[in-house]
């Protein structure tokens, strides 16, 4: 009976009895969610102890706070943001603040590769990413599909955020170019 | 966006589990997956099973015991979360800075004076305030915290003490008055609250904060009658508190008195904090 409940409830539902402490509900929660999470972090990481530790750090995340989880946008988009941002942690540490605040008064140089962007042809927009340059597609999925704001793009993919900021502008207009 | 009527084929979840999907396909597919719950649950069939070691240490972290706070955020939450105790800390330390503003602009003469008297006084009066009933009037927070009844007032008076003596350093190294000066208060400041929290096992701190400031206030005022209002330095070398046997005193009564702290911890009154 207390099962069939369980799977009746939906993943916003089990957020809330998260947030009350109840630890089925994570057990639930987990699920649903580790299954995919393990995968698409498996694209971002090949080391395969370190996603096993993002995914710990994840949800251990998830049952600290459930209660600050708004109710807006789907669970696992929320699981998602916590879960790249716990490997962004993981495979890049912040750097020490002295470090970064050098890094702030470097002046931001204009990468090779931005220079050498393929131009992309006539698609729809599946095509028009996939034809993008791989410097701009990282970027694309980082900020756009990973949900990362510049900066943590920068971060992940060593790069200034100014840069990802550039090549972002960039890879939009191409695409759109090549979906008119 | 509705994900009902179309979901991913079984075959590119497969593929995907695996590893094998490219870049375009891959952004399609994960930003569907991460709203369909239909194609999660196919892609967890998918999945070997045996997930069940990271699962048992997700539940160790969260079922572990939450580590015994260090001490010095136990003292700092058990002070700071009782709105009296902040405020009156607050008021013992702007008077020793508005004491040392005074100091500063009528002189060096009376600036020893001032400071050797209220800067040992502040410690003592901040240890023995943090002991009142008032400072918790409904008891809550002594109830609340998992710390030893005696040990609450104790910790409480350390936070009260020590956020004088922050100040009075502060004061001593940026101020007209040398760091030297901080040998002229420190240590009878040591001594005298010491002396109040070992008394509060005893009698009510702010009885022996009180004898201890009209007793210090006296000698000050006698050692001045004494002598007449000299410059800092000589002042400095001057002052009885400058002596090696008075120093001396004051540690030994600072040791004592802490030992007789830790002896007598579970005699402080209960009743002093709730």
């Amino acid at each position: 009976m207390v099962s069939s409940d369980r799977q009746l409830r939906t993943d916003t539902e089990l957020v809330s009895a998260i947030a009350e402490r109840d630890g089925g509900a994570l057990r639930e929660l987990f699920e649903r969610h580790e299954p995919w999470l393990s995968v698409r972090l498996s694209y971002r990481c090949s080391n395969s102890s370190t996603i096993e530790e993002v995914v710990q750090d994840t949800f251990v995340a998830v049952w600290k706070t459930a209660d600050r989880y708004t109710g807006e946008g789907a669970v696992g988009a929320w699981i998602w943001g916590i879960g790249i941002r716990t490997l962004l942690h993981a495979i890049r540490p912040r750097r020490p603040l002295l470090v970064r605040l050098r890094a702030q008064r470097a002046v931001e140089m204009v990468s090779a590769e931005d220079e050498l962007l393929v131009a992309v042809e006539h698609g729809d927009l599946g095509v028009a990413l996939g034809r993008l340059s791989p410097e701009l597609r990282a970027v694309v999925q980082a900020t756009v599909l990973d949900g990362l704001t510049c900066r943590e793009a920068g971060r992940l993919l060593d790069l200034p955020a100014g840069t990802v900021k550039t090549r972002m502008m960039r890879a939009k207009a191409e695409m759109r170019k090549a979906m008119v | 966006m509705s994900t009902d009527e179309w979901h991913v084929a079984t075959a590119d979840l497969r593929a995907y589990s695996a590893g094998e999907v490219g870049p375009v396909g891959r952004a399609s597919l994960e930003s569907h997956v991460t709203e369909c719950a239909v194609c999660r649950s196919v892609l967890a069939g998918l999945r070997p099973a045996g997930r069940e070691d990271v699962w048992h240490r997700i539940t160790n972290r969260i079922d572990a015991p939450r580590r015994p706070l260090r001490w010095s955020t136990t003292a700092l939450k058990v002070s700071l979360s009782s709105p009296r105790l902040r405020n009156a800390t607050a008021v013992l330390t702007a008077s020793l800075l508005l004491a040392a503003t005074i100091a500063t602009m009528i002189g060096d003469g009376w600036a020893a004076r001032l400071l050797l008297t209220v800067g040992p006084i502040t410690p003592a009066v901040g240890a023995a305030i943090a002991f009142r009933r008032e400072m918790d009037p409904a008891g809550e927070l002594a109830e609340a915290t998992s710390l030893a009844a005696g040990r609450l007032p104790f910790l409480r008076s350390l936070v009260a003490s020590a956020c004088m003596f922050v100040t009075g350093v502060v004061v001593s190294l940026f101020t007209a008055f040398g760091w030297e000066s901080i040998t002229v208060w420190v240590l009878p400041a040591l001594a005298m609250a010491a002396i109040v929290l070992a008394g509060a096992t005893w009698v009510d701190p702010i009885h022996a904060a009180t004898v201890l400031t009209i007793g210090w206030g006296g000698a000050i005022a006698l050692w001045s009658n004494r002598h007449r209002p000299m410059p800092m330095r000589i002042a400095l070398d001057q002052l009885f508190t400058q002596r090696p046997a008075f120093q001396q005193l004051c540690v030994v009564v600072t040791i004592s008195a802490a030992l007789v702290c830790v002896r007598r911890r579970s005699a402080v009154p209960i009743w002093r904090t709730m």
